[in-house]
């Protein structure tokens, strides 16, 4: 079959490789109909994520058909639709039962890769470096996923894959990052990164009952998308000073909750933002938190900072004074995905949110390398990449 | 150490599995080879039958006798760079150095020497003594460039000060903080490893499937069949080699004890208890080796510990997974892109060791 493998910083390509099998009674194959580039696999790309290893094969967002399944799969069967949650849970340990799936204690073959790094281990995911499992990604076009019963979700056939292929990860992470902000009624949340996730972000803080959500980004696009598609106010960092205009355009206070929808490879600009880019390149700090920083030094006291941004390893400079002092709190994770898969669905079916509007780009699977390539320069105004193995 | 650990009194009462069920052992290994991995010692009792390993407090560590004669030694030969530098200088081969950087040494020595004695265990003033013997060494180095001075009195010296730096070396090793997993049980030499997992199953479940030892292979990793033989030994075929095993003792539903029948150094333990809350349970794997050679083979075996640690913590890892889940997580054979040349010997050398071959459903019910 075809995939799209990494080989380096910023090169990845399309070759042929075996098809996958069977290796647990629990997997099942999927015949990928529709897969789509992430944020975070642009870290990959750019080779800030550890562990990485020539020929791995990238994907974590997919969907399509169950094409095989194991002796022990009860649930799926041959032939039907489904869309995959990126991290792998076996749905029986201790966390699995709390719904706390992104930390799944049996799904990361490499758990002891994984303590070393972070002390303990998360779930193993698709197509995201060895430390989560080294777990063959859906950039292909087949898809070998274990825990079948427990992570894919069956999708009806009258729902387009553009509507429902983001279920599989942005989706379910935009909202659970507006979750954590605890949002009632009249409140103001901030947003960083007007990408997939923030677009999220921001419309499922608006559904959760936020009066006002202000995004920030520098890119044209993605702020005419904030304000048009998603209906926040919006803020060009490179154009105003950002902590300034959130105190400015909340009477002083700061705004009720944030979201650093950014992650590990955060633009910016100041001397915090270049110490950040000459030490990441220097392998001497792991993550840039840029957009972090300024998220919980704009935070009103009192309020929740949530980041559903990748963040890789280790960040210099973070003032833990101002979150203690404040009495900030941080609520962050990957993705409970398999929690918000069935009410995402249903409001998906309701018409309360169209996840298929951000999509910029449908491409082939040959074209992934040219669909990484946009996305990394922000060219051709890229948002979203969506890649089509099939025919 | 040995006198800190009896003082609790807690060794001095038996383990608390010594009532059950023990099958008698007519092969009179029972005084050292496998009984000698389990001493609980708890300072809160043992009322429940937990394993509890003895926890050192912070003046437990490391060879009293060696550390205190190291300290002595630093402050007799500081105190004698101080009270008579030249002499020194003369006696080690070195002329024409000024008395004062001898002085200065001398005080450098007999501050570590006071340290050393009070206890001191701070990293750094365990390095200030090893960078104090480089530093000597190199001075050393530099003045036997020089024709003025005795070059045979030199390398004599340069003998002792190797010596020296060797010990300190040593010494430093026994104060660094040790992983409690890795602590031998209380007066006890040898190798003794033990890590710990919470199975979300009941502990007479988890006891029944391990119990059944042909289900071994399925999670250990290297072991490729377990054969009973009867109701205590069992023969094992591993990538290793062949060794008949012999269970010493069993308790259903919390524990048994095994060993490597004709190796009788070599003992492990298995012990399970329940988890807070109800919370499944805690299962406990221990390994104790006795090296041939005493104390030297232990800090030998402790260099290359890697082995059966990872040993221990694969098999607990998979053997949760299987109890969990029906099957061991992997992604072994699973396809990839055209690997480096780089990544496949890492591939091959790193402890991503192939999980075993899926057997339907684990036959776990």
């Amino acid at each position: 079959m075809k995939a799209n493998c990494w080989h380096g910083k910023r090169d990845v390509r399309i070759e042929q490789v075996p098809d996958p099998a069977i290796l647990n009674p629990g997997d099942a194959i999927i015949k990928v109909s529709s897969t789509a580039i992430c944020g975070s696999d642009l870290h990959l790309y750019n080779g800030v994520v550890p562990s990485m290893e020539q020929g791995d094969i990238l994907g974590h967002e997919f969907m399509g058909e169950v094409v095989e399944t194991g002796s022990a799969v009860r649930k799926l069967k041959v032939g039907d639709r489904v869309v995959v949650p990126f991290p792998i849970a076996c749905g029986r340990c201790f966390f699995c039962e709390q719904q706390l799936y992104s930390v799944c204690e049996n799904s990361n073959p490499n758990a002891y890769m994984a303590e070393k790094m972070w002390g303990h281990s998360g779930a193993g995911i698709f197509g995201y470096s060895h430390l989560t499992g080294g777990y063959a990604g859906g950039q292909a076009e087949y898809v070998r996923v274990p825990f079948a019963d427990v992570g894919p979700i069956k999708v009806p056939d009258e729902l387009k894959d553009e509507q429902v292929l983001f279920l599989s990860d942005i989706l379910p992470t935009g909202y659970m990052a507006a979750e954590a902000c605890a949002i009632t009624p009249g409140q103001v949340v901030a947003v960083w990164g007007c990408g997939p996730v923030g677009q999220f972000a921001i419309q499922s803080a608006f559904l959760l009952g936020a009066e006002r959500v202000i995004a920030i980004d520098h890119y044209p696009e993605r702020l005419r998308m904030a304000r048009e598609l998603s209906g926040a106010e919006t803020l060009h960092f490179d154009a105003v000073d950002v902590p300034d205009a959130l105190r400015e355009m909340t009477g002083g206070r700061g705004p009720d909750a944030c979201i650093d929808a950014v992650g590990m490879e955060a633009h910016g600009s100041g001397v915090s933002y270049i110490y950040d880019r000459l030490k990441q390149t220097m392998k001497l700090e792991s993550d840039r938190p840029t957009a972090l920083r300024e998220a919980l030094m704009a935070c009103r006291n009192g309020g929740v900072v949530s980041v559903p941004g990748a963040y890789g390893g280790f960040s210099d400079k973070i003032p833990f004074g101002s979150i203690m002092n404040r009495s900030l709190t941080i609520k962050t994770g990957q993705t409970h995905v398999q929690r918000y898969m069935q009410p995402l669905l249903e409001r998906i079916q309701r018409g309360e949110l169209d996840p298929g509007a951000i999509i910029s780009h449908h491409l082939t699977l040959d074209e992934a390398p040219h669909g990484y390539e946009i996305f990394q320069k922000k060219q051709e105004q890229c948002i979203k990449v969506v890649l089509h193995p099939g025919p | 150490m040995q006198n800190e650990d009896i003082s609790d009194g807690a060794t001095a009462r038996p383990p608390a599995w010594q009532a059950s069920m023990e099958i008698p052992d007519d092969a009179g290994a029972s005084d050292h080879g496998h009984d000698a991995i389990l001493h609980y010692t708890s300072t809160r009792g043992q009322a429940d039958g937990r394993p509890q390993r003895h926890i050192p407090d912070a003046s437990a560590h490391g060879n009293h006798a060696m550390i205190r004669a190291l300290g002595w030694l630093s402050i007799g030969l500081g105190l004698a760079q101080l009270v008579a530098p030249q002499g020194l200088a003369r006696a080690s081969g070195l002329r024409g150095v000024s008395s004062v950087w001898i002085r200065a040494i001398g005080l450098r020595e007999m501050a570590c020497g006071v340290a050393l004695l009070r206890g001191e265990t701070r990293p750094a003033w365990r390095w200030s003594r090893i960078a104090g013997d480089a530093m000597d060494l190199s001075l050393l180095g530099v003045a036997m460039a020089s024709r003025r001075n005795a070059r045979t009195r030199l390398a004599a010296t340069a003998a002792v000060v190797a010596g020296v730096t060797a010990i300190d070396y040593i010494a430093s090793a026994q104060l660094a903080p040790r992983k409690l997993s890795e602590l031998p049980a209380p007066g006890e030499a040898g190798l003794a490893l033990q890590k710990s997992v919470i199975v979300n199953r009941s502990a007479d479940d988890c006891y029944r499937a391990w119990r059944d030892l042909e289900n071994l292979p399925r999670f250990m990793p290297g072991l490729q069949s377990v054969q009973v033989i009867d109701a205590r030994r069992s023969r094992w075929n591993s990538v290793e080699g062949v060794w008949i095993g012999e269970l010493t003792q069993e308790r259903p539903g919390q524990g048994m004890r095994w060993r490597a029948a004709e190796n009788h150094t070599e003992t492990g333990a298995l012990e399970l208890s329940p988890a807070p809350d109800g919370r499944g349970t805690v299962v406990t794997m221990q390994l104790h080796m006795q090296p041939p050679a005493g104390k030297v083979g232990t800090a030998v075996a402790g260099l290359f510990s890697q082995a059966p640690a990872y040993q221990i913590e694969t098999t607990l890892r998979r053997f949760k997974q299987w109890m969990e889940t029906g099957e061991v997580s992997t992604t072994e054979g699973q396809p990839s892109g055209k690997r480096s040349f780089k990544t496949r010997l890492l591939h091959k050398a790193g402890g991503t060791a192939p999980a075993p071959r899926p057997q339907a459903n684990g036959g776990v019910s």
